[in-house]
């Protein structure tokens, strides 16, 4: 069954296709406008011309992730394909957010308007001590506020301007303004008079206008900025030393995949020079070729991506053979309960300075 | 195990509704308040527009338990939405879902069943409501029951009888129910959390709603339908000045639709059982009426009627835990009424909650100063507003 907050969106999302029909009355557009939306999310998860809400990456002919709800026309062809969520009101506060990058990205990458619907500070209640509001009477409110990711806005505004489609991360408390895309794309598409490309432009000003001044993985202690290979040729100047293990990227509970795909999908636009290295830390070769193996989505997806290159701790080159031993040691760790920033820091100083470097 | 429609419809007589037809479709004759009920529960979708719409999932507001957290309320939106400046505002309250659906709350309705063959697609609103408008059908009274063959929609069909089951004996009900979802240490051990399916309750405001005739000994009321009273004619909110007492009761129950998932049921069960606070538990599954469990009831279908099988057994309980839920809970409905009330109206208990208290009188006020209000207000004030016309 679907939890309520799938079901508030889809019923925001059936009256806001109510209020589209209403709009496109006046030009006789009512009935050729269609809302694509079910019960569950297994049928989100068919391709879009199979019936579904999902869409494939034109590059590597995989599934990207499904969507909510998609307006059509005539249920043939894809013009606004959105998908929902309130979690930053849930208590996703970090890269969590990421997990649902895909979504938009396979409708943009294939021409469309693909739109992330979030709230863009959202208010998130938890059971902490801290942070309660001091106007109120009640010591039993812990409000914290859970901005939305500066990963999503960076990697969704690059995707805007390197793609022909176009991805929108839009606040569903902004009323009124998913309808009007809606219905100025409807009428851009049957050739009326419109102000779709201002829309978008608005849209994406107040997206520019949330990200501000923060830069996407400043405070990263996992991206490298300059990478070596071995003939000390810089190979790539955008890539990231990924913690995640077998354990996490193998087992259900742990469910890092999605997250390590979002991270992924916005850093492979990054690099000026070479492409995107994905390096693993905490996978060794062995693990690297068992993970090629299993049916995980995201891994082959990135594994198999043109722009992405995967490595591993054994593709890594120390001068520092105390540091690569560190490294090793904490391969099972848990990293939560044991945090390793500071080896962590060491070791990405290290790989941009040129002392560890890549064997190929 | 799958029904047939024609099973469905013998569990429909047998729940004592008219079977119509309308055009080509096999149809359940139901007032506006049983199909209300239907729709919330089930999620099936009026046809008042191409899209259907349903009255499931409009009732949001605290998505976990305090007892599991902290003691904390965990609000969410769902009944109440907010601006971009986080003001609360109305989502899903009587007055915006009369005037956006005023045909839900009057007349009779018409349930008509569709068979969903697996593989097939589930988006078949339009073309039922368009074959019905063209043959002249009110469309504005028809709801629309998807029944999949692959046996998807059987879960919340048995959790709807259920829901007709414990309606009959003057309980609180909600399917999907608040608990917790991330891990819960208890006694020492590390839980993880889910969600109950279905919950039967009783706690101290039982006994403010039996005295606003909101429920009785034979006729509870579904959590759903608190925040919408004021759109049926069946509550007058009139204080009948008669007390009886409820003391705290829980009833957790995990619907499956067979046998098959008989195992799946017991271990949620038990998680939920761990925890101490459900006075009785039940297996909710179609053809199972002996789950083999000496503390879970077992809930099932004979003869295309539910049977409940009470265990002998009493769960575990712990009392001081209750008690903290009980609170929760009066908390909880409190929130719910507050759907029968504008914002002006609810802006107005803020601002008189806040003046008595010596707290600042604000323009806009968030989902916090909402929450705080009703804590520290009673049933009864909230009430006299909802009946001062």
């Amino acid at each position: 069954m679907a939890y309520t907050s799938d079901l508030r969106i889809k019923n925001i999302f059936k009256d806001i296709h109510e209020d589209v029909k209403m709009s496109l009355k006046e030009f006789n557009l009512e009935d050729r406008i269609q809302l694509r939306i079910f019960d569950e999310s297994s049928e989100d998860n068919k391709l879009f011309e199979e019936g579904g809400l999902s869409f494939k990456d034109p590059s590597t002919d995989n599934n990207l992730g499904s969507n909510d709800a998609g307006w059509t026309i005539d249920n043939k062809i894809p013009l606004v394909v959105v998908e929902g969520t309130f979690g930053t009101e849930r208590g996703q506060f970090g890269d969590g957010q990421l997990n649902r990058f895909s979504h938009s990205l396979g409708v943009a990458l294939n021409g469309y308007i693909g739109v992330t619907y979030v709230p863009f500070k959202g208010e998130s209640y938890s059971k902490k001590d801290k942070n309660i509001p001091s106007d109120i009477k009640s010591k039993q409110l812990n409000v914290e506020y859970a901005t939305i990711h500066n990963g999503m806005l960076t990697g969704a505004l690059r995707i805007c301007k390197s793609e022909k489609g176009y991805y929108l991360v839009m606040d569903p408390y902004k009323k009124g303004e998913l309808t009007r895309l809606i219905v100025e794309a409807t009428k851009e598409y049957f050739k009326l008079e419109n102000v779709l490309d201002e829309c978008i432009k608005e849209i994406i000003e107040s997206m520019k206008k949330a990200l501000g001044k923060n830069t996407y993985a400043s405070r990263s202690k996992q991206t490298v900025y300059s990478l070596l290979n071995t003939h000390n040729q810089i190979i790539s100047d955008w890539s990231r030393l990924f913690t995640q293990n077998y354990e996490a990227l193998t087992t259900s509970q742990k469910r890092d995949g999605h997250g390590l795909l979002g991270k992924v999908l916005i850093d492979m636009h990054f690099p000026t020079n070479g492409k995107f290295y994905a390096i693993f830390i905490r996978l060794t070769k062995d693990e690297i070729d068992k993970m090629t193996k299993r049916r995980s989505k995201e891994f082959q997806y990135i594994n198999n991506h043109p722009l992405i290159e995967v490595r591993c701790i054994d593709d890594l080159i120390f001068t520092d053979s105390l540091l690569e031993q560190d490294i090793r040691n904490i391969k099972t760790l848990n990293l939560l309960q044991n945090s390793r920033n500071d080896l962590l820091k060491k070791l990405q100083l290290a790989v941009n300075k040129g002392e560890v470097k890549l064997k190929y | 195990m799958v029904y047939s429609e024609n099973d469905l419809v013998k569990i429909f007589k047998n729940l004592g509704f008219i079977i119509n037809k309308v055009d080509k479709y096999t149809s359940i004759e139901m007032s506006a308040y049983e199909a209300f009920i239907f729709s919330a529960i089930t999620g099936a979708t009026y046809l008042l527009a191409e899209t259907g719409i349903t009255m499931k999932g409009r009732n949001e507001i605290f998505i976990h338990r305090s007892i599991f957290q902290n003691d904390k309320y965990i609000y969410s939106p769902g009944l109440f939405s907010r601006d971009i400046n986080e003001g609360y505002l109305e989502e899903n309250s009587a007055d915006m879902l009369k005037r956006k659906y005023p045909s839900v709350f009057k007349g009779k309705k018409n349930i008509i069943l569709k068979e969903i063959s697996s593989g097939s697609s589930s988006s078949i609103e339009k073309n039922i409501f368009k074959s019905l408008y063209e043959c002249g059908e009110d469309t504005n009274n028809i709801i629309l029951y998807k029944h999949f063959q692959s046996g998807s929609s059987f879960e919340p069909f048995l959790e709807y009888l259920t829901t007709k089951h414990f309606l009959s004996k003057g309980y609180l009900i909600e399917n999907q129910v608040p608990w917790f979802q991330q891990k819960f240490s208890y006694n020492g051990k590390i839980l993880n959390g889910g969600i109950p399916d279905f919950s039967a309750f009783h706690s101290n405001i039982s006994s403010d709603l039996y005295r606003y005739s909101i429920l009785n000994e034979n006729s509870g009321i579904i959590l759903n339908m608190i925040p919408l009273l004021k759109n049926f004619d069946e509550f007058d909110f009139k204080d009948k000045k008669i007390q009886k007492t409820y003391s705290y009761e829980l009833i957790i129950g995990e619907a499956k639709s067979d046998k098959n998932s008989l195992e799946q049921a017991l271990i949620q069960l038990s998680k939920y059982q761990s925890v101490e606070l459900a006075t009785e538990l039940f297996t909710i599954i179609t053809d199972v009426n002996n789950n083999e469990n000496d503390t879970f009831g077992e809930i099932f279908i004979n003869d295309f009627a539910l049977s409940v099988k009470k265990s002998a057994n009493v769960a575990c309980t712990n009392s001081t835990n209750q008690l903290k839920d009980t609170i929760w809970m009066d908390n909880y409905i409190k929130a719910l009424l507050l759907g029968n009330l504008g914002k002006d109206k609810i802006d107005e208990l803020i601002n008189d909650y806040r003046l008595s208290n010596n707290l600042s009188i604000l323009k806009i006020y968030k989902s916090f100063h909402l929450i705080d209000m009703i804590i520290h207000t009673s049933i009864d004030i909230i009430i006299n507003q909802i009946s001062k016309k």
